[in-house]
């Protein structure tokens, strides 16, 4: 499935994998029918302590159903699924504390307070001990702590039902963020969220981030995963079509795109150089951009613009998607 | 599949609990130390004086088809009737008739028979029972030994055979079967389980001529042959309650007052048997379960005695007279319009049976009127 | 750890609604005794209405007879089906799930909470019954004593542990209804479904009681001794129903709790 940089000249190879922490996530076939119907298929994540990851993926491609597989909500129906180190879902209580998640929207007493909500959360299961720990005594500053966190310190005593949807949304992850998680796994987080809530979102996952914890981050936002993540995986249709760090698929492809009015001219001039013509964009295969504009210019031709090629995610996306079926495209 | 086994699990353990009463039930119960049927019947009959309590339950059934003679004492049962009783002896004993939310407690001691209603707040205090009196039927009539001493009175060891074991109560019990033979009685034939270390009857099923489930069965379902405590069996009047003395209708006194010499020497084919001495007014007739005895009754008498039946939820009205029954024994009072006599009838046949036996009695007196 | 499921059910209104509302009926019937003085015709109506207006202190069992056979076990299957359904439909199941709590756990512990709930709904019915009972009907001719239904005198220390002993069984004769509801409500996201589908059970019990046609299936019927309660009121108490009573309920609890535990613990949680 990963693409192998090798291909490509000019690019340096995705060293970081071999450089990185230790596996968080990993699935192996990891397989999920519901009667006939196959929701995930064969899907081999690789999530690295230190990555943000981006799993990207259309509404109904499988995201939902394979998030849940690795919390042990839904069962797999094969395949292995290991999270930090150990077995999923059997292992499932000494996994689960050191995750923090956020699936398919938040939810919460509605006639409890957000404040109250969280302790009753952090009540729920065993009283932590440990490096997470701070025991049951603590239980009320943690909740005022992530409260304050997601910017919720004002209303944390208001009660849920009086909540916007951006409100619940920081509040989910308030009580993600509650036992101070070793991974994130969060869905579609900033769903209902204005610009001003998303900004501030996306930098407390950087600040999270830069404090060691691993985000495995689902969405079907390019622009969110594109500013945030390191690493991204795409599914469609239940199948893992891309896994990449972002770094390697967007490092130039080694072309170079010239942009000309005098495109029919730079192409006779150039002959088998020019790989790809489209009205004045072309894609030329040139060792030195700086000669090859040197050329263009004292051979006459205009150059409005010139330099190296790279692609977008969209570009990138469209490319993995259309390779499995041309009449499909992603959102 | 972790699913597959866990409902395994599930399926396994409802396996056990639904066949466990079975599994107990099907427990053997070892032979039977009595040996013969007739061996069994005597020491039935010698169990009458063994003290016993326990918690009974009688079913009249509906499964019959309604043409049958005794589905008609089977319904007037309607369902099931649970009588505690703690018995001492004929004589000192208490039962109670449970209702799900009150109770009918009756105290026989040697000087007063008394019945609490606790809906009612009262007790009702009649004389002592007299032997061999006629007398109406009442529920403690259907606990499993009265019932069984009642059938089995007249049986003979021709009649009767041996049933395998079974359990009762949680208790070994031998079976014994009275086979009537007889095509006029209503009852074809009786199964009693008598417990094993008493020879009390715990269980009797009283089958009718058609259909293979119990007309009427009478079944302890809890029961102990030790002789219940006289604290048990005591009763007093509770602070509050109205204590009031009903008048016992004496129907031996009644009848002898008016010794009728000529009643037939037969009736509906069976014999008379000879009267017991002082109760000449009285003819009986037939033996073993179907049984028929008859009288006249004074006109005040049989008023009294009709107003009595009328008061029970089971009577029935016949042209013939007003009819009661209680399990398959049943009692007419006739209507001298239609039987030129006022009688009482009493026996195992249906009431309508006992309505033809009226008529039989005075066969001149029916034409001429 | 248990009291978290407390904290839910008794921190919502809803819970003590149906307390209130579990309580209005028998202080209703209770008014209208005092007010009319008619009381219904011996062996109608439910247990020891008709022996009420000689003695008010009877008004806590009688209120227990009033609820038991409705009300009570709507509003435990009420309770009941709203356990794991009504999570799962506020969607807080799976942040539950992942908090983590065990699904087992989290079962055991909404059964806990349903029995909490049966309890107090039976203690404040008998309590509440109790006093108005003795604040609007009789005070009764016996010094804090009553007649038992055979017609003897029970002590106060007779009453005191035969109406605990009543408590504890029209609880147990609950649970059942409760396990149940807890099954269904595994089966289904929806509370509703869950709480009607315990109710359709009872119902028909409740039903084949009445149907003679039946008869052999009766013993085994989840509504069939669970007005035996009653017998504890005899004198000497009765305990064959009783007893059989208990171990039918405690059947229908292990069934329905195992199978709740079979399917819940191997269910894919999507809501």
């Amino acid at each position: 499935m990963t693409t192998t940089p090798e291909t490509r000249t000019g690019v340096e190879p995705d060293q970081s994998a071999s450089s990185r922490g230790p596996l968080v996530i990993r699935t192996e076939g990891l397989t999920k029918k519901y009667g006939s119907v196959t929701a995930v298929d064969a899907v081999d994540l690789d999530v690295r302590a230190g990555d943000i990851y981006g799993f990207l993926g259309a509404n109904g491609s499988g995201k939902t159903t394979t998030v849940r597989c690795l919390l042990g909500l839904v069962l797999a129906t094969s395949g292995r699924i290991e999270v930090l180190g150990s077995p999923m879902p059997k292992a499932a209580a000494d996994v689960l504390p050191r995750v923090g998640a956020l699936v398919e929207g938040p939810a919460a007493y509605g006639h409890l307070s957000g404040r109250k909500n969280l302790v009753i959360h952090d009540a729920s299961g065993r009283a932590p001990s440990g490096p997470h720990g701070g025991g049951r005594r603590d239980r009320s500053r943690r909740a005022d702590d992530v409260l304050e966190m997601v910017g919720l310190g004002a209303v944390g005593r208001r009660p849920v039902r009086a909540y916007s949807l951006g409100m619940r949304q920081r509040l989910g992850l308030a009580a993600a963020l509650l036992r101070q998680p070793e991974l994130l796994v969060l869905d579609e987080p900033t769903n209902g969220l204005d610009p001003q809530g998303i900004r501030e979102i996306r930098e407390l996952l950087l600040r999270l981030h830069a404090t060691g914890t691993t985000v495995f981050l689902s969405s079907h936002l390019l622009a969110e995963v594109e500013q945030l993540c390191t690493r991204i995986g795409l599914l469609d249709r239940g199948h893992l079509v891309l896994q990449e760090a972002l770094e390697t698929l967007r490092t130039p492809t080694g072309l170079t795109l010239v942009v000309t009015p005098d495109a029919d001219s730079a192409v006779s001039l150039l002959g088998s150089a020019v790989e790809h013509h489209d009205g004045e964009r072309l894609l030329v295969r040139a060792d030195d951009p700086i000669r090859l504009n040197a050329h263009l210019v004292t051979e006459g031709i205009r150059v409005r613009e010139l330099g190296p090629e790279r692609r977008t995610l969209e570009d990138v996306i469209e490319e993995r998607t259309r390779a499995r079926a041309a009449d499909e495209v992603p959102t | 599949m972790r699913r597959t086994w866990r409902w395994v699990v599930v399926a396994a353990v409802v396996a056990v609990l639904v066949g466990l009463p079975s599994l107990v039930r099907a427990f053997p119960v070892g032979q039977s130390g009595t040996g013969s049927a007739a061996a069994l019947l005597e020491r039935i009959r010698a169990s009458r004086t063994h003290p016993y309590s326990g918690y009974a339950e009688s079913t009249g059934s509906l499964a019959l088809p309604t043409t049958d003679q005794l589905s008609d004492v089977a319904s007037l049962l309607g369902g099931r009737t649970q009588v505690r009783a703690w018995w001492r002896s004929a004589d000192d004993w208490r039962s109670d008739t449970v209702t799900p939310a009150g109770e009918l407690s009756t105290r026989t001691s040697p000087t007063e028979v008394q019945v609490w209603d606790f809906e009612d707040s009262d007790v009702a205090v009649t004389g002592p029972d007299v032997t061999g009196a006629v007398r109406l039927p009442r529920v403690g009539d259907t606990l499993p030994p009265e019932l069984a001493a009642r059938l089995l009175s007249g049986a003979t060891a021709a009649q009767v055979s041996t049933l395998p074991p079974r359990r009762v109560a949680g208790r070994a019990a031998d079976g014994l079967r009275m086979t009537t033979g007889d095509p006029l009685s209503s009852i074809a034939r009786v199964d009693v389980w008598a417990d094993q270390a008493s020879g009390i009857p715990v269980l009797v099923e009283v089958f009718g001529r058609t259909g293979d489930t119990a007309a009427l069965s009478s079944t302890f379902l809890d029961f102990t042959d030790t002789e219940p405590s006289v604290q048990e069996v005591a009763f007093s009047p509770p602070p509050g309650a109205r204590v009031f003395t009903r008048q016992r209708f004496d129907l031996v006194r009644a009848i002898g007052q008016i010794p009728d010499t000529n009643l037939p020497a037969r009736l509906l084919g069976f014999d008379r048997t000879p009267s017991q001495p002082g109760l000449e007014g009285i003819g009986q007739y037939g033996s073993g379960v179907t049984q028929i005895a008859v009288g006249a009754l004074p006109e005040r008498a049989a008023r009294s005695l009709i107003e009595q039946i009328r008061l029970a939820s089971t009577a029935v009205k016949l042209p013939e007279g007003t009819a009661i029954s209680v399990g398959p024994v049943s009692l007419l009072v006739t209507d001298p319009q239609v039987t030129g006599q006022t009688w009482l009838v009493a026996g195992t046949l249906t009431p309508q049976g006992l309505a033809q036996a009226a008529t039989q009695l005075r066969p001149t007196a029916t034409a001429s009127s | 750890m248990r009291n978290v499921e407390l904290v839910k059910l008794f921190g919502r209104r809803r819970t003590w609604v149906s307390l209130l509302l579990l309580n209005l009926l028998p202080t209703i019937v209770a008014g209208l005794l005092a007010w009319t003085g008619l009381a219904p015709r011996p062996g109608s109506g439910p247990a020891f209405l008709s022996a009420v207006v000689a003695d008010g202190s009877l008004f806590a069992i009688a209120a227990l007879a009033i609820v038991l056979p409705l009300f009570l076990p709507i509003a435990i299957a009420v309770v009941a089906g709203e356990s794991v359904a009504g999570e799962a439909q506020a969607g807080t199941l799976r942040y539950l799930l992942i908090r983590p709590v065990g699904r087992t756990r989290l079962l055991v512990r909404k059964l806990g909470a349903v029995t909490a709930f049966v309890l107090a709904a039976v203690l404040s019915v008998a309590a509440i019954g109790f006093l108005v009972g003795r604040l609007l009907l009789g005070k009764g001719t016996l010094a804090g004593g009553m007649i038992s239904l055979s017609g003897s005198v029970l002590t106060p220390g007779d009453i005191a542990w035969r109406t605990a002993v009543a408590i504890a069984f029209v609880t147990i004769s609950m649970l059942g209804v409760a396990a149940l509801a807890i099954f269904l409500s595994t089966l289904t996201d929806s509370p509703q479904s869950a709480s009607l589908g315990a109710m359709a059970f009872l119902i028909g019990s409740s039903l084949l009681l009445t149907v003679d046609a039946a008869r052999p299936l009766q013993p085994y019927l989840p509504t069939r001794y669970w007005l035996s309660f009653v017998d504890l009121y005899r004198d000497p108490v009765l305990w064959s129903n009783i007893e059989r009573g208990v171990a039918l309920q405690a059947v229908y609890v292990v069934v329905f709790l195992l199978a709740a535990w079979a399917n819940f613990t191997t269910r894919d949680v999507t809501s």
